[in-house]
Formats: C-alpha cells, structure tokens, sequence
C-alpha cells in the first residue's frame, strides 16, 4: 500500500515541483536513453559518464554528443550449468565487461577465457559480452575459469563435472548365506561407475526389487555413499526364496538369489480355554511357539486360527503373536466342546484339541 | 409546511436528575467504564471480529485516501465496508498503537450507547426507568457477548450513534423546527458513516414504533375539544373521539403536519445514507455479491442446533428472556405498544431457521443477513421495558405489594437477584473465550513480521493455517498480500467465491468443499505468487507436504514456515481497481465529517446540560401510582405457582437423570468411543472400554499415540457404521467402518471390534498393538547432507541466491493425457538425471484443437515433487474445475466424492507439461521399503497391500505409495497415489492396501508429444530413452495393464498425536 496517492501529499508535491520548474530551467540539462538530468547534479556524479547518445539543453541551446565507453574496468564471468555432465553436451562459459562507469565495453574487445586445464582462448566482445562453450572432459572434477582482458581479471568461477548417471548399470553383491528372519540384513552393490570410469556422487536413489517365489514383491530403496550404495531389508513376513535385482534410471541389475532362513518349530504349542465369569464365551491361550533357535517364535509374528466345535461351527479369528502366546476371547460354550484348533504360523500349519475348558485363573 | 408547534398542553415535566435518572445512568457510565474498559484489553484478542477492525483501521492509518488494499484477496476496495469506526482507529493509531485504538474505539463506542439508551429510554419511560435501563445495558449479556466475544465494533457504534439522534427524530415529528431535523439527518447520516445496517433496519425497528408514538404524543398535546379521557393500551392508541363524525377533519389534520414531518425526514434520511458511503453503494451495484452464502449459526434451526441456540439466541437474550412476557404485556396494556411490536418482530426474527417465519419474513434476504444481530436489536429494545420493571420493584407498585405480601427482606431479595444474575451472567460471558477459548492462543505476529519483512519475502504472497481471526492482526501489521482474507463479502477469486468457505484458513471445517478450495491455491501456488504458508494446524501438514511444499523453520512462536520452491515473485506493478478522485474524497472526508459533526452536536447538547434531561413534549410511560390488590391473595398465587415451578422443575429434572442414565446401546457406545477419540476425550472413551480387560489409562493413550499418523494425528472423523457380524447375549463382534477426512483425501478404516455386556452396559474390548521389536537396539544410517549456499557472500546486497543455482537436469520419459470417470488427468513419470535431489513443479495445460490454451494445473498429492539424483516416479495431474453458483445452489449436504469437471470453452485435444526443477535437499528420506506387496484383481479393479518397513532412522509420520501403471503399450496409463494410515517408527512396520483402477475405466484422450513437454523453460535433455520395465513389477495383463512401478517417499517430521 503506497501513501503516493494521497491528495494532501500530491497538493504539496504539485506545488513544490511547480517552485522548482524554473530553477531546472536555468541550468544545463541533459536528456539520455533514461531520462532528463541535470549535468551538474551532484547526486548522480557517474551519470555523466553514461556511453550512448544524448542531447545537452543548455540556456543557449541544444547539441547531441555521444559518450563513448571506458576501458575495461570489472570482469565478471558466468558459466553454466553448475555440473557438467562427463561426454555430456557443452555449457557456455560468459564474460561481461564493464568500464569504470558501468558501461558495457566497446564491442571486438579481446577477452581471454580459460577453462579448467585447457588453454585460454581469446575471443572478441559483442555488446559486452564474450562467450565460448566448453566440452566437458570425460573425467569428473571440480574445475576453476577465468576471464581477463588487459590489465583486468575477473573473480574465479568453478564448475563441477559430475558422472554420468544414466549411463551407470548397477550391480549387486551375492549373499553370502540366507538372512536370518526379522533382522536386518544389507545388500550391498559394488562401485558404481559411468561408462568413463567415474564413481558416482553422494545421495543418488536406487531401488531394489526382490522377486519371492511366493509371487509377492519387496521393494527396497538405496541411496549412494562414496560410490557405493547399500541397501537394507528388514526380514519381516518374507518367504525363504527370491531373486532381486537393482535399477538406477534406465538401467537393472542382472538378478542375484536373496535367501531368507526360515525357523523350524520345537514340539506343539499348548492349547487352555477358560470361561470367563460374566461374559458367554471362553478365552483361549494358545503357546507358547517355540523354535530350533531357542527362542520364541518373534512377537508380532502372524497367526490364523480356525476353531471347530463338537457342532461344527467354524470361527476363524487372526491376530499376532506377543510373548510367544496368542490369547484370544470367542463366543463359545461349555457344549461347544470338543473344540479343534487349526493354526498356522511363519512355523507351519499344526492341529490342535482341547477337550474341556480349563479351571482358568 | 409548519416547523415549529405550539405546545397546548405540556406533557410530563419532570426533571431527570431530580427523578434519579442521570445518577443512574453515571452509575451505568462507571461500570461501562470499569467492567468493560478493565476487560477489554484483556478480551478483544479472544474475539471474532476485532481483528478485521483493526486490519481496516490499519488501513486508514496508511493511506486514508486511497481506498485500494493489496493485502488480502490479491486486492480489494474498502469501500466496500462503512468507513466511520475504522478511521476512527486509523486516526487514533497516531498516537497509540492498533490494539490500544481498538479498545479505545469500542469502549467510547459502549459509552456513547449507554447515554444513547438513556436517551432513548426518555422517549419511552421516566428518567428513573431509563437509568435502570441504561444499567441494564451495561450489565446485559448481549453486550458482553458483542462486544467480548463477537468483538463487534462497528454494530455498537453505530448504534449508539442512533439512539443518541433518535431524541431529535421525535422532536422533529412531534414539535417541528428545523434545527430538529437537520440534526435528526446528520445522526441518520452519522450512523450510517459507521455502519449502514443499523440505519436500515433502525429506521425499521426503532424509528417506525417512535413515529407511532410521536403520533399519540401529537394527540395528547393537540386534544379535541372536549379534551380526550386519557387512552391506555394498544386499543386505546387509535380510539376514536365520542363523536367521531363531527370533526374528522380536525381530527385528522393534527396528524397532517407531523406525518409530512416524518416522510420528508425519511426521505432525506434515505439521502443521508446514500450520500454519505456513496462509494460503498456505487460498489454494490457495479461489484455485487454474487459468491454462495456463507453459512451462519443464526440461520440453523436452533433445535437441531442447541449449540448455536445457545450461542445466538439464550446468551444474548440472557435473562431478558424471563422478563419478555412482562414487556408485551406492558405493551399490551400500554402506550408503549409499538415497542413491544418491535422487540417481538426481533424476537422472531431472531429465532432463525427455528421456524420458517423467519425466511417467509425475509425471504432472499435470510440467506445473506446474520440474525443474531435481530437478537442483539431486541435486547436493546426490550431495555425501556426493562428500565420500567426493575423502577416499579425498586419504588413503584410491584415493590410494594412485593414488600407487602413477602416482606420487605423479599423485595430486597428479588432485586438483588436480578442484579446478581445479572452481573454474574454478563461477566461469565465476558471472561467466557479466556476461560473457553473459540479461537487459537494468541500467536505473537513479530517472528512472522520480521520473516516477511526480511531478505524480499515480501515479494511473494502468503497464507496462514489456524490462525483463527488473528489472522487478520497479522497482516494489520506487515504489508506483505495474502491471498486469503477476513472479510468474505470482497471475495473476487471464483476458488474462493464459489465455495461456501469462509476463508481458506480454516478450510478443514469445511470438509472436502473447503479443502478442495485449499488444494487449488496449494498446488497452483505459481499463479497467485503464493510462496509461504504458515501454519498453525498440524492437520494440513500431509497436504502441504505431498503438494510439494517444503517445510522451512519453526519460528520463536511455534509457527511452521512452508515454502513453495520455484515461485514467480509478484509483479512490481499489480493490477488494482481504482476510482474516481471524487469518490476517494467522499470516502475520506464525508463519513469523518458526519461522526464528528455528531459528536460536536453531543458535546454541545452536553455543556448545555440539554444532552440527558426530559423535554415538555416528552410522553412517557409513568407508573401509575394508585393502590393493588390483595396482598394474602397474590401471596396465596405467588405460592402455588411456586409450588407448581418446583414439581415441574423436579419432573423434568427426573426425566433428564433418567434419560442421562439409560444405558446406552452397544452401537452408540462404539459411536461415541470413536467420536470422544476424535475430539481427543481420553477420559470418556477409557471409560467405554471393558473394565475388566483393559489396561491403565496410561497404557491406553500410549497405545493410541504410539500409532498416530495419518489417520490418528491428522484425521477428522466424518461418520461411524456398525454392522453386526456374531451376536450373542453378552457380547457383540463387530464391523465398524470409520469415514475420515484427512487433509489429503478421505479415508476408510475398517475395524473389527467387539462388545461385552457387563452389569447391564456395553462396553468395547480394548485391542492391543502388533508389539513388534525393532530388529536392532541402535540403528545407524550413513546420511548424505547437502548445503544450497550458491554464490552468496557476505555483501549486503539482497539476491535471489538460490536462484542463482543452476535447475537439475530432469526428463519427463512420457506422459499421457486421460480420462477415468468422467475427469481429466495428466499421468506419467518423471525423472531425476542429475546428481542433486530436484523438487519438481509440474504444470499440466490442455490445449484444444488449434492448440490454444484452455486450463493450466499445479502437480497435485500423486508423486514426483521431490526425487533423489536417479530416481523416477509416476505422476497424475487432475484437472479439476470450481464448483459453479448453480450447482453450489443445489449441494446441501457433504459429499465427499465431490468433483467438479473443469468448465472449458472446448472439448481438449492435446495437452502439454512444463516441468521445472529447483535443487531441493529436504525431505528426500528413502528410509522405508515394502515387503511382500501383492497384486490381485479385486471387485472394482486391482488391490495393492503388502508391509511399509521403516529400515531408516527417522520416523515417518505419513508414508506415500505411488504408483505408476503402464498398459499393454508399455507407456503410462495411471497413476495414483496410497497413503499408510499409522506412523512406522524405525524398525517398526505397518500394513498398507491401496486400491488400483482396472485399465478399462481408463481411456487415454491424447498422447503427449515431445514438442508439448518443456523441461526447465527449455526442450528435454538428450538422454538415453529409459526403459519403462526397469525396477517394475510386472502385471502380465492382470487389470488390463503391463507392470506397476512404485516409489515411496515420506514425510518424517513431527510425528504426533
């Protein structure tokens, strides 16, 4: 919001501009390409210096003139893009000149512009401006240019050459022996280099795709760290075979096997139903599940249950493992026993009975 | 035409301070002054509205004269609201700050109606009874609600300015005399000067009933000879003489004059409004109100909607509702009929969409006004009757006969509980936003002020998040332009004016219709220059975040700042509405011109001490002082009526315990379980699970909050379906479906839960969580940073430094123009050639046949916006419209699956994609993977589920699939994104399923050629082609497509609940 518009302000500058029209009137004023001035303004000592044509009204008249610009004075150099992809298409690498005043220089100016290790090359202005384009080397860096003209230089400009990603065709290390369930286990990829050799940078993304003989797919991100990348996967509801294969861009891996160690079950898990006291139905604890490892089977692992009672009523309930047990409340009776258990674990599918309800604690 | 009239019998005389008016209405100056001058400071901020009045003063305290704001709305006219109040703070703000002027104005606002009252009262009843009434006004809960709560400046302004010019209104008609209604039209003209409603609907309301009564008066002063037995009541008001056909043309012609009186004031009162806020009418007609009505609690029917009954009508009515029989009795039985005709057209008025007298009175205009302020109207009208009451317990009849059939400890009582309920009401109402607040704390705008002021973010526009109405405090006090706003009437933007939204800032209470209006402004941040929202609700956080928004810094007050990367900034010249340098200086001088010509008139009336005393034509109502009845007999009355209030107050207290105490219905305990875990009641819903197998409350809330993510932490419950699935006598295993709104997109929850019947209540049995261990006790991670200094250096020259970073190189390998369902999207992928992580902005534009541009869309939620060096993802720009006035009309209800087909001028033949790419370091974590992800075919096309493992070090708060499918053709055919409804904290895992349409729902309308795809302003690198089945999944034709690429990306801060 601007306070410009306000009448009482316009009233006054009106009024203080009309006090000024003839004071203006009585010096020498010059007219360029970006207004009127007045040639001796203190406040714009530099304008006067301004190259271009430009008109001088002074008291006894008007005359043209043309300021010609300075000698270089200030170099400064742009080039482009920040990374330069290695074998990739060429950047421009730009010089702009100025005299002392701010004015582009005369054009055919010799300008020597260098480039990482290559030689200078002395290239002409136009309009102020010289320019070459530089091809990027097939080795990755970090490279400086620079620009100078006469006894002048402009300040260092670096510019990076990076791999070429779309050209890096990723591998994968083979495991050594199967991952054991629920940990995490790494997959490693050996150095990624472009097809000149160069590793690739910091923090690029990879994916992994883990192909199980279950028909289900894993899928698993990477991220490169000094050229290398590795990949993690937490061994959770994974089937014990699989292939996997890693993909950056537009290219994938050549498939290498991912094994995943299964737990064998120890002997059956028990089996106690206890009526609750003010509810119809019973609890059933099932557990606990025990392994080879000797260790309970992992808590939060999956398990079906499908119960039949002594009428033939089926209930199918599914839930998770917590301290090696599965607890479960179901709308069953006293005459519903003879119950049989079907239950199925990352261990396997086993059957069980429960005669009678326990006494319950 | 006579002016002047000469008094033939002089009316009631009786001075108001010998009567113990002014007194009383000193008395009521001081506690105006003390009550609501100690509380203001401390309640304005809690209000609704003071903060839009202290944006507009603001904006006087800037530019006075020019009536163009840029701040809001992408500019606006504030001509479009009365000026007076305004500048009145504007011109304060000189010499104290906005807040301090704002009190300032509103409180000499209450003074300046209190006298107005008092006066206004005179007219009605005797000096003593308008003293009380000018008490009453003070202590009245209408006021505190308006002025504490609703924070309404310009309604108590102005009508005090009203009432102060009504006295001169009634002298005009009744006695003449020009200086009368030059004074009667500046007050008009005043008032409308600050607010233009209360001169329309007063002349109504206030003037219309005091022009009857001028009538009356005129009678009284000019009898017919033999002299008229004095009239009492509404039959009495017109009765006609003895004779009266001997002289009907005497008795009419004393009517003449005053009549003619009373139109020509009406007609210069109507020029009065027009003249003085002319710009606001030339507005009206050239820029009228064409957006859908704002809802509003007034208009609800107040049964359906006890909780805006109690806000609209019971809180501003107050006790004065007990006491409206009182006063159309007296109006029934008195001269103060037109009154009580008055108060009760407000009365019922005010009831809004309780019955459908309201709208059939109003018709169109129901839809726009509010009604509470008929309430507000009311509670001011019913004062003199109010005034009359309390003076005739104090030391008229009822006093006395109360004091002779109770005792004189009796009147005392009652008196003192009048005034006691009262006060205890009004200052409850008061202190009511502090003690319940209706609006966020109070955020400290400085830390905003200076961000926005700092390194030219200014250049861009921003928008806030849950600021509430502070939001309108905060742009008072920068001159960065918002895109939002807090004044809806000077909406222009057709996304902000076709939606029932009031402003985008609280978009969530609006369901998906506001949402939807907040997405467009979000993912088409480049064409308002909307670079920076903040954000005060979590709840947006997910849309912010998967729109491609990058979350900044939090400032000193808790703020979150987001940033939209890759933004034009605004134009340095901006298009604005001017007009007329005439107009400007109506603006800026007339409205100013008339209050203080007003107050000057006040001022001078005062000094002459003629501001608050009666006048000789004056005729109130004065008690009449003869005897009363029987006091064993209304003693004996008063007890049965107290005996027959106690039994009725106990039966229905009897009937609201037994209802309280029904035990509820299993489905209801499993609604309200849900609901109470929706407003974040613990108490409540631990109190609905099974006694006797849940846990601790502790355990609980761990277990609620241990999941939070999408779904828990940033989702609104929208509804709860039950369905039975086993039955039995004492427990019930159930489906329960739960409708949820996120900031995303709305989402289903299916859970099975189970009911016990314990001692005759339903109670839920708590489930537990997977407790699954974290595979590992100390995770580690080697993490890549990255720093964005470009070429800055220590100069204090301001540059778009990051700018100066050269854009990443990305590719964009195909994309495709589509149709699923009757809507328009542009699906395909992008990728990331470069070496540094890029956040993409992608723009997709329908052309039509000749190539000419119908509609441009921002990239919405469906992945791509931020990619590693390398990495690939799917994408799918909808094309949406806005929801047109005519079918805004017909939509009544929430709908969910709303969606409005864009409106354009042809049917689209081709499309094209304009991607841009910035370096873009943040929110790149690639922590979390998939395991065992399955694709089967399912009733409505494929299903996707499988396990989100979080293998990383963060935690992530809400984690997105999207997936990109390609046809037989092998180019992209959809694209779509799944959310995961918990947060997964590293190590931990949570199941996902995310549905997937079948191929044949899609028809592709155009294919996007590599001329129509600009990449960073310029044609695509030349790159090897990438080849679409790497690090796919391939479909081999299940749904009817090739394979199924996924990427997952996350957002990881803040997780909470």
């Amino acid at each position: 919001m601007t306070r410009n518009s306000d009448v009482p302000c316009l009233a006054v500058f009106t009024f203080l501009g009309c006090l000024g029209a003839p004071v203006c009137a009585a010096t020498e004023s010059v007219t360029d390409a970006f207004g009127i001035f007045r040639s001796a303004s203190p406040t714009e000592p530099l304008r006067a210096n301004w190259a271009g044509l430009r008109e001088v009204l002074a008291p006894m008249g008007a005359r043209a003139e043309t300021i010609a610009p300075g000698p270089v004075e200030t170099i400064l150099l742009q080039l482009g893009g920040k990374s330069l992809s290695a074998g990739g298409p060429p950047a421009e690498s730009a010089a702009l000149l100025f005299d002392a005043a701010g004015n582009s220089v005369a054009d055919d100016t010799p300008v020597a512009l260098t480039a990482g290790t290559t030689d200078p090359r002395v290239v002409a202005t136009q309009n102020g401006i010289a320019s070459r384009l530089i091809s990027p080397g097939r080795a990755a860096g970090l490279f400086h240019a620079g620009a100078a003209s006469g006894n002048r230089q402009g300040p260092r400009a670096e510019y990076q050459i990076v791999s070429n990603v779309t050209s890096i065709t990723p591998q994968i290390i083979p495991q050594t022996e199967p991952a054991l369930p629920e940990t995490m286990t790494t997959l490693a990829l050996p150095m990624l280099l472009d097809r000149d050799g160069n590793a690739v940078e910091d923090g690029i993304g990879l994916t992994l795709l883990a192909t199980h003989a279950d028909g289900s797919y894993s899928l698993v991100p990477a991220v490169t760290t000094g050229g290398r990348a590795e990949a993690r996967i937490l061994t959770r509801n994974l089937p014990q075979q699989g292939a996997v294969t890693a993909a950056l861009t537009g290219h994938r891996s050549g498939a290498q096997p991912f094994r995943v160690a299964m737990l064998q079950p120890v002997g059956l898990p028990e089996v106690v139903a206890r009526a609750l006291d003010d509810a119809v139905a019973h609890e059933i604890r099932i557990g606990p599940f025990l392994t080879q490892a000797g260790h309970l089977l992992n808590d939060g692992a999956d398990i079906a249950v499908t119960l039949t009672t002594s009428s033939g009523r089926q209930l199918r309930t599914d839930g998770w493992l917590a301290d090696g047990m599965f607890r479960t409340v179901q709308p069953i009776v006293r005459d519903d026993f003879p119950l049989d258990l079907t239950v199925t674990t990352s261990l396997g599918t086993v059957s069980l009975t429960v005669a009678q309800p326990g006494a319950g604690r | 035409m006579a002016t002047g009239q000469t008094l033939s019998a002089p009316g009631a005389t009786a001075d108001a301070w010998s009567n113990d008016g002014v007194p009383l209405l000193l008395v009521a100056l001081a506690c105006a002054l003390l009550f609501h001058g100690g509380l203001l400071p401390f309640t304005h901020e809690n209000t609704y509205d003071a903060f839009i009045h202290m944006f507009f003063g603001d904006h006087y305290y800037r530019s006075w004269f020019d009536p163009w704001e840029p701040r809001w709305y992408t500019g606006f006219l504030t001509t479009s609201y009365p000026p007076g109040t305004h500048m009145a703070i504007g011109a304060l703000m000189h010499v104290m700050s906005l807040r301090a002027a704002f009190v300032t104005v509103q409180l000499f606002g209450l003074l300046l109606l209190t006298v107005g009252v008092f006066r206004f009262s005179l007219l009605w009843v005797a000096p003593r009874a308008a003293g009380f009434a000018s008490i009453a006004l003070v202590i009245s809960s209408s006021i505190s609600e308006t002025i504490h709560i609703f924070g309404q400046l310009p309604t108590i302004f102005s009508l005090g300015v009203f009432l102060n010019g009504l006295p001169y209104v009634y002298r005009w008609i009744v006695i003449g005399r020009w200086a009368n209604f030059l004074l009667a039209v500046l007050f008009g003209a005043a008032t409308t000067a600050a607010h233009h409603v209360t001169t329309l609907f007063g002349t109504i309301l206030f003037i219309v009933p005091l022009g009857l009564h001028c009538l009356r008066a005129v009678a009284e002063l000019n009898p017919l000879p033999p002299r008229a037995a004095p009239a009492t009541g509404l039959r009495g008001a017109f009765r006609r003489p003895a004779r009266p056909f001997a002289r009907p043309a005497a008795w009419l012609r004393r009517f003449v004059s005053p009549v003619a009186r009373g139109l020509l004031l009406a007609v210069l009162l109507v020029a009065g409004i027009v003249v003085t806020i002319l710009p606001y009418w030339i507005w009206s007609v050239n820029d009228p109100i064409t957006q859908v009505p704002i809802p509003h609690g007034s208009r609800e029917s107040f049964i359906a909607r006890p909780d805006m009954g109690l806000v609209f009508f019971l809180i501003p009515w107050g006790l004065s509702l007990l006491f409206l029989p009182y006063a159309w009795y007296k109006g029934l039985t008195s001269r103060l009929w037109p009154l009580a005709a008055s108060l009760a057209l407000c009365f019922v008025l005010g009831t809004g969409g309780t019955t459908p007298i309201s709208r059939a009175i109003l018709r169109g205009a129901f839809d726009i006004l509010t009604l509470d302020r008929f309430t507000f109207w009311g509670s001011i009208l019913i004062l003199p009757f109010l005034g009359l009451m309390i003076d005739a317990l104090v030391q008229g009849r009822s006093g006395k006969l109360i004091a002779a059939a109770f005792g004189r400890g009796t009147q005392i009582l009652v008196l003192t509980g009048i005034f006691t309920a009262m006060v205890v009401l009004a200052v409850s109402i008061a202190i009511m936003p502090t003690s319940k607040p209706t609006q966020p704390e109070f955020i400290d705008p400085e830390p905003i002020v200076q961000f926005m002021s700092s390194d030219d973010h200014d250049q861009w526009r921003y928008l806030t998040l849950g600021f509430g109405d502070q939001f309108a405090y905060l742009s008072a006090r920068m001159e960065a332009q918002s895109i939002d706003g807090n004044y809806h009437s000077a909406r222009r933007l057709p996304e902000l004016m076709r939606f029932s939204v009031e402003r985008l800032e609280n978009a969530k209470y609006l369901g998906v219709p506001g949402l939807g209006s907040l997405q467009q402004f979000l993912t088409n941040a480049d064409t308002y220059h909307l670079k920076y929202v903040f954000s005060n609700d979590a709840f947006y956080d997910p849309l912010l975040h998967f729109s491609g928004w990058t979350r900044l810094i939090r400032l000193q007050n808790g703020i979150v700042v987001w940033e939209k990367p890759d933004v034009d900034p605004l134009p340095l010249l901006q298009p604005r509405r001017d007009i007329s340098q005439g107009q400007r200086l109506m603006w800026g001088l007339l409205p100013p011109t008339m209050l203080l010509s007003a107050f000057a008139v006040l001022i001078g009336a005062a000094l002459r001490r003629s501001l608050i005393g009666t006048r000789p034509e004056y005729r109130p109502l004065t008690e009449p002082l003869d005897g009363f009845g029987n006091p064993a007999r209304v003693r004996r009355i008063v007890s049965v009526l107290a005996i027959l209030l106690v039994l009725g107050v106990t039966t229905l207290g009897a009937l609201l315990w037994q209802e309280r105490t029904r035990p509820a219905t299993a489905e209801e305990v499993i609604t309200a379980y849900f609901t109470d875990l929706d407003f974040r009641r613990f108490g409540p819903a631990y109190d609905r699970l099974d006694p006797v197998t849940r846990d601790s409350p502790d355990d609980v809330l761990f277990q609620l909050r241990w999941q939070g993510g999408l779904i828990a932490s940033y989702g609104k419950l929208l509804s709860v379906k039950t369905n039975a699935e086993r039955k039995s006598p004492s427990m019930i295993d159930w489906t329960v479906t739960l409708d949820w709104l996120t900031a995303l997109d709305t989402r289903v929850q299916v859970l099975a839960v189970r009911t016990v019947l314990r001692d005759g209540h339903w109670y839920i049995v708590p489930t537990h969580l997977r407790q699954v261990q974290a595979p590992l006790r100390i995770l580690t991670e080697e993490r890549v940073n990255w720093a964005v200094p470009g070429r800055r250096q220590a100069r204090p020259d301001t540059d778009l430094h990051r700018d100066q970073i050269d854009r990443p190189k990305v590719t964009v390998p195909a994309a495709r123009l589509v149709q699923r369902g009757g809507k328009l999207f542009l699906v395909g992928s992008v990728t990331n050639i470069d070496v540094v992580p890029a956040a993409i902005s992608l723009t997709g534009e329908l052309r039509g046949i000749t190539g000419n541009r119908l509609m441009r869309q921002g990239q919405g939620t469906v992945g791509g916006e931020r990619l590693r060096g390398g990495e690939t993802s799917g994408f799918a720009i909808p094309f949406a419209g806005v929801l047109s006035l005519t079918e805004a009309a017909k939509i009544t209800g929430f709908d969910p699956t709303l969606y409005i087909p864009p409106e354009l001028p042809e049917p689209p033949a081709i499309a094209a994609l304009d991607a841009r790419a910035l370096v873009g370091t943040s929110d790149v974590y690639r922590g979390v993977s998939l395991n065992g992800a399955r694709i089967k075919a399912a009733q409505d096309g494929l299903i996707l589920t499988g396990l989100a493992v979080n293998t990383g070090t963060e935690t992530a708060s809400v984690v997105r699939l999207t997936a990109l499918l390609y046809g037989p053709d092998g180019r992209p055919l959809w694209a779509g994104a799944g959310f995961v409804d918990i947060n997964i904290y590293p190590g931990q895992s949570a199941p996902f399923s995310m549905p997937l349409p079948d191929a044949s729902e899609i028809t592709v309308l155009a294919e996007v050629s590599a001329g129509d795809i600009t990449v960073n302003g310029s044609g695509q690198p030349v790159t090897p082609p990438i080849d679409p089945s790497v690090a796919s999944i391939p479909l081999n034709g299940l749904g009817g497509y090739s394979a199924l690429r996924l990427s997952i990306s996350s957002m990881t801060h803040d997780p909470q609940f």
